[in-house]
């Protein structure tokens, strides 16, 4: 991405935003402009629930150039009950534990940055819960 | 009813061209066939998926024209990532079928190894949804991870069975000239490789890889005129999923492949067990797996343990990949699906030496794109067959 | 400095520790030393910072007292480790949590009491009716020189402040507040440098004792208050030994001390190492008790204040407490501690 993509979505990663059909209340991660089950264009940004449970996951440990000072990092898909979502996992002891079904919560981290002198890229990581 | 057909085909070897580029790859592959018929050729389709990327090269129809010595040519180059060539040849068999073009050349060309091998970690991953990387830092390898570790739980299968395409691949390129791995391997070796993104090792990734590949299209009354065999393109079709993999229903399901197929075997008249020779799209060991099964050839959860039991191999009764598929032959991105054409286009030809499948009268090819966000499925057959 | 003209305090707080945690006996083996001035530290992970740390702790102070965020109408966060030199940590935090936009954002530099100055400003912008909710946080990831003695104790860690009018309705009352300050080298970083100075022994006595002493006798001798007025003292905790001395020279008991005396295990929080303590004393304080607070900033001053705890406190504690932080660590080790804080490239 470019400092101005990654501005224009600050708001979607600060927040964890989601977006729902009221039409059907189908909820994605991606966002809609049209519902694709329904047709509607009526679809809102939702912040979703902070909490959740790992339904699946994956170490990255070749990670894209972005990523590649955090590897090896965790991604996880978390159940967060109304809709899943694809986000980091991070705070482990290690990345060899198993994380399957283990409650995390929303945190607010870096994801990359441009260089030692570029902007900052933030947004929402989970973390095993306290 | 007056049929596409593939009369020739031309390709390089997949791999590592450090000391060619995008222009010299393409030109290596298409000159026996500008050779022989550049004077019939109405139209040029090149499929690319990375020339912005990589090359800082664009306008690839135009350019590869420049390339192969034509003037005013009309030329169109498609981008739908990984399924570009197949793509292209989508296009360019409707353009016939219309009238519009009597005679194609359709070609795929990738130079991926201009950039280095983090960038293009991010470069792979522009097929998919631009969120899921750029909010969580996952690679393309780290979401068919996710795929391999849903499906491994779903069946309670030993993570093992998920390899055995990797290493019937490897098995099927050691006689292969153009492959870029020519070397068997073990299930112990895959398995105890480097981990690129859990569960999956280098072993279970295609390579990264430049190659070139073309074939020349023409309606079957022309290459009948002109005294040409060919290979007959019997059905065709596409069909496309959300490219944000997290919001699909099931992971494991392969829509877009399942209604190309679908729609393809239909046009073609034939059941899918009526398919001689399989190109499977696996880009990853998982992603192999998943396409056989959308392709109904195995049930849901069997097709892993299929292949471990030597059903898909060159002499098992569903041959598939059988020139080393995407993991061995190579996976030189939007140049892809013409080799799998070209390899089933010798299949049907006889013309497959040690890789011979015996009597193969109709291949199937399925080339997608984005963790199958977008699928082609051709149904090709012997020249003069249905 | 006089009492503000209307009543102010506490409306809710919040504490951020981050969960990786390095033995000061770990850092010591690796530079050949015997003496460790705490006995842990706790350390940013490799995707914190301070903008992340201050975030953290607003959202549970904003969560813990149940705040109307679109009434908050300022946000300052004080820090020597700011991401930017020049960029708002501010701005960021205020995204995140969804401040409103028409909000006042400052960042606030003074070494260690970056934040305690920061509920300060806020003190005065409520008590003037100027706005209703302010917020002031302290935040560090601090960084020490590698070998050096400030490598055992630079430590990371986060206390955020929303500030009101007492009529709101607060959990603490700060009765009143004084400032000292005076131009001392103790400590320093220029501009453009990776790591911090010091002059070693000088820090004491003319730095930290100094100062310390002189704004919370100011704040005695003013207001009329003594040292058994308090039930709790929470000073800035560089480490071990200074608090406790300078407890000890004041007058004030190890019992008056040790519920906010966090950095024997966490190490130096810098802008949030008083804050923490505070925290930490508020999680466990009964309404009707005082709480005296005196802060340290090298360059130097500190701000001295006297907080006395309301029957609110009870409904408005956060649900994570800062023992809560203390007691769920991931022990890690120096290479993994000089990778997170990126001191393996050149500087």
């Amino acid at each position: 991405m470019t400092e101005v993509s990654d501005w224009r979505n600050r708001i979607e990663r600060y927040r964890l935003l989601g977006y729902r059909c009221t039409s059907c209340g189908t909820i994605y991660f991606m966002r809609r402009r049209i519902c694709p089950k329904c047709a509607s264009k009526e679809i809102i940004s939702i912040e979703l629930p902070k909490n959740g449970y790992i339904d699946n996951y994956t170490i990255i440990r070749q990670a894209p150039d972005r990523f590649k000072k955090y590897e090896p990092y965790a991604v996880a898909i978390i159940d967060l009950n109304n809709v899943k979502v694809l986000a980091q996992v991070t705070d482990l002891s290690s990345t060899n534990e198993n994380l399957d079904g283990i409650p995390v919560e929303a945190v607010f981290r870096i994801l990359y940055e441009y260089g030692k002198s570029g902007h900052i890229v933030y947004g929402t990581k989970f973390r095993p819960v306290i | 009813m007056d049929r596409v057909v593939i009369v020739d085909y031309s390709l390089i070897p997949v791999g590592e061209h450090w000391d060619k580029d995008l222009g010299d790859l393409a030109f290596e592959a298409a000159e026996p066939l500008i050779d022989k018929y550049r004077e019939i050729i109405d139209a040029l389709y090149i499929g690319n998926a990375l020339g912005l990327y990589c090359n800082l090269q664009g306008n690839l129809g135009a350019y590869v024209a420049d390339v192969l010595g034509f003037n005013n040519i009309e030329a169109f180059c498609v981008n739908n990532a990984e399924a570009s060539a197949l793509s292209a040849m989508y296009l360019a068999i409707r353009a016939i079928l219309s009238g519009e073009q009597d005679v194609v050349l359709v070609g795929g060309v990738e130079k991926i190894t201009d950039i280095l091998n983090r960038k293009i970690i991010e470069g792979l991953s522009l097929s998919v949804y631009h969120g899921l990387l750029n909010k969580t830092g996952i690679s393309l390898a780290g979401i068919a991870a996710l795929m391999a570790r849903e499906y491994i739980k779903r069946y309670n299968l030993d993570r093992k069975y998920i390899s055995y395409l990797s290493v019937q691949d490897h098995e099927n390129a050691v006689t292969v000239k153009h492959a870029q791995f020519r070397s068997k391997i073990t299930i112990e070796k895959v398995l105890n490789s480097p981990l690129i993104s859990d569960p999956l090792t280098i072993f279970d990734i295609s390579p990264v890889s430049d190659g070139s590949a073309f074939v020349l299209l023409m309606k079957e009354s022309l290459a009948k005129e002109y005294g040409l065999n060919y290979v007959s393109i019997l059905g065709m079709s596409m069909a496309t999923q959300t490219t944000c993999i997290i919001d699909r229903e099931d992971i494991l399901d392969f829509k877009a492949t399942k209604l190309a197929a679908k729609k393809a075997l239909e046009e073609a008249g034939l059941k899918i067990s009526d398919i001689n020779v399989f190109e499977v799209n696996d880009d990853f060991s998982i992603t192999g797996v998943l396409s056989l099964e959308s392709l109904n050839l195995f049930d849901k959860g069997k097709a892993a343990i299929e292949i471990a039991n030597g059903k898909t191999k060159r002499t098992g009764i569903f041959p598939v990949n059988t020139f080393g598929g995407l993991k061995a032959r190579g996976h030189p991105i939007g140049a892809t699906g013409i080799y799998q054409v070209s390899e089933v286009f010798m299949q049907l030809m006889n013309l497959a030496g040690d890789n011979q499948v015996n009597n193969a009268k109709y291949g199937l090819v399925q080339n997608y794109g984005g963790l199958d966000s977008i699928s082609c499925v051709f149904i090709l057959g012997k020249g003069e067959v249905a | 400095m006089n009492k503000p003209n209307s009543r102010v305090g506490i409306y809710g707080y919040g504490a951020y520790i981050p969960r990786f945690v390095i033995e000061a006996e770990n850092i010591a083996s690796v530079w050949g030393r015997t003496i460790a001035p705490v006995k842990s530290k706790r350390f940013a992970s490799i995707d914190e910072d301070a903008i992340t740390m201050a975030y953290e702790a607003a959202k549970i102070a904003i969560e813990s007292s149940n705040i109307d965020k679109s009434k908050i109408e300022a946000i300052f966060i004080g820090s020597e480790s700011k991401p930017y030199a020049v960029k708002p940590s501010g701005t960021v935090v205020a995204e995140a949590l969804g401040i409103s936009s028409n909000a006042l954002s400052a960042d606030f530099e003074f070494a260690c009491k970056a934040g305690t100055e920061a509920i300060q400003v806020v003190m005065g912008l409520v008590a003037s009716r100027m706005i209703k909710y302010g917020m002031a946080i302290g935040s560090d990831t601090a960084q020490g020189r590698p070998g050096d003695e400030l490598e055992f104790t630079a430590a990371a860690g986060s206390a955020a402040y929303i500030i009101s009018r007492a009529s709101e309705g607060v959990i603490a009352e700060i009765e009143a507040s004084t400032s000292y300050i005076s131009d001392t080298p103790d400590f320093w970083r220029r501009s453009g440098e990776k790591y911090p100075r010091h002059l070693y022994r000088f820090t004491g006595a003319p730095g930290y004792f100094h100062h310390v002493i002189s704004a919370v006798k100011l704040l005695f001798e003013k207001f009329g208050y003594s040292v058994s007025d308090f039930d709790y003292a929470v000073f800035h905790q560089p480490n071990t030994k200074f608090p406790q001395r300078v407890a000890s020279i004041l007058g004030f008991s190890k019992e008056q001390i040790n519920p906010g005396l966090l950095s024997p295990i966490i190490g130096n929080a810098y802008s949030a190492s008083s804050l923490l303590g505070l925290a930490a004393v508020l999680d466990i304080a009964k309404p009707g008790q005082r709480i005296l607070l005196a802060s340290f900033g090298s360059g130097a001053g500190s701000d001295a204040f006297s907080i006395l705890v309301t029957d609110l406190i009870e409904e408005r504690r956060p649900k994570i407490k800062v023992s809560d932080y203390i007691s769920k660590a991931i022990m890690k080790d120096y290479s993994i501690y000089v990778k997170c804080r990126d001191k393996l490239s050149l500087s």
